[in-house]
């Protein structure tokens, strides 16, 4: 029992160090701060080692970490009490000059949700648009249209911020 | 997406430190090893059905059954002369013994005619009132009135109005009368 005990925490060590860049990136983006996004990368481990999750390969640990990632993330953001945290405090951190430094990044995360999954999916991680419609139980032909919708909204604000 | 590198760059300078990276490990280990708590949203919706039903039945027990039984012990009174309510009965009399029911028919107008004595007790400690009293319901109507050491009651589920059996009531006391 011990011995499998520690195969267990040994796999899931390499599944962590495999992973956890990508994980943290995709908190950090939706979360926009270090603090929350900790949270979340941890949440979302802890669901792979509490639920004792097998993956078929690579591929599939990586969709699946990226899916719980960014669900885990709005489920924190839904969380009634941490609007009032990140307004009072967490907004001006040193963490986060980083993000609003880069003026892209903000205006993608600042789309509607359902455009900036896929655009982080397709631009960012380079899923195609069946791969992310699979992932996020959606249909391919919604994911590729709301890529293009998602495109044009972004670059009408760009236009309007390079504007003003 | 012309900006597509800068997009790709401005996310891949996000970058975890060693520090950091260990903490994170750690925490994660420490939560998942450590007995599940309940948070009290989670809790609450857990609980949540139990909840309903429970306030379901403490409204039924609280609101609702009280005024079932109610209503069925103001019935009841009417007919079993229970002392403890006067609505739609006569005063109070306590024994069922003493009381006389007759079935009239006067001017084509069914009524049942209770008669009952009045005792010194019944007068004494306060369950009889002597004042006339009238009860309508959606099936009949009652009045009573006391003479002399009697208690009437009359009640009819034919009569109009509560003028026409008051007017009733003066034919029966003239047929008891010459009785």
């Amino acid at each position: 029992m011990a011995v499998n005990y520690q195969i267990a925490q040994q796999q899931f060590a390499m599944l962590y160090e495999r992973n956890y860049q990508l994980v943290y990136r995709i908190c950090y983006t939706y979360m926009k701060n270090q603090y929350d996004a900790e949270d979340c990368l941890e949440d979302v481990f802890v669901k792979v080692y509490s639920g004792n999750i097998e993956f078929n390969d690579e591929n599939h640990e990586k969709a699946w970490l990226t899916v719980a990632s960014i669900n885990t993330c709005k489920d924190h953001l839904k969380q009634f009490w941490r609007k009032k945290v990140v307004a009072d405090e967490l907004i001006e951190n040193r963490a986060t000059v980083r993000y609003k430094d880069n003026y892209l990044l903000q205006e993608v995360m600042n789309l509607p949700e359902k455009y900036k999954d896929v655009i982080y999916l397709h631009y960012y991680l380079g899923y195609k648009s069946e791969e992310i419609a699979s992932m996020l139980k959606r249909t391919a032909s919604t994911v590729r249209n709301q890529l293009a919708e998602g495109r044009k909204l972004l670059k009408i604000r760009l236009e309007e911020s390079e504007d003003e | 997406m012309s900006d597509l590198k800068e997009f790709r760059d401005a996310i891949d300078s996000i970058e975890v430190t060693a520090e950091q990276k260990k903490r994170m490990y750690s925490n994660i280990i420490t939560k998942a090893e450590k007995p599940r708590r309940f948070s009290f949203p989670s809790l609450a919706l857990k609980l949540a059905p139990v909840l309903s039903v429970c306030l379901i039945a403490v409204v039924a027990v609280t609101l609702i059954l009280p005024n079932a039984f109610r209503g069925k012990e103001a019935s009841d009174n009417i007919y079993n002369n229970n002392p403890t309510s006067y609505e739609g009965g006569h005063a109070g009399k306590n024994a069922e013994s003493d009381k006389t029911v007759e079935t009239l028919v006067i001017d084509g107008i069914e009524c049942r005619l209770e008669i009952y004595d009045i005792t010194d007790r019944d007068i004494n400690d306060g369950s009889f009132a002597p004042n006339s009293v009238v009860s309508t319901s959606a099936e009949e109507l009652t009045i009573s009135w006391a003479e002399g050491d009697k208690l009437y009651v009359l009640s009819s589920q034919q009569a109009a109005d509560e003028d026409s059996l008051w007017q009733l009531k003066d034919t029966v006391m003239q047929q008891l009368r010459e009785e």
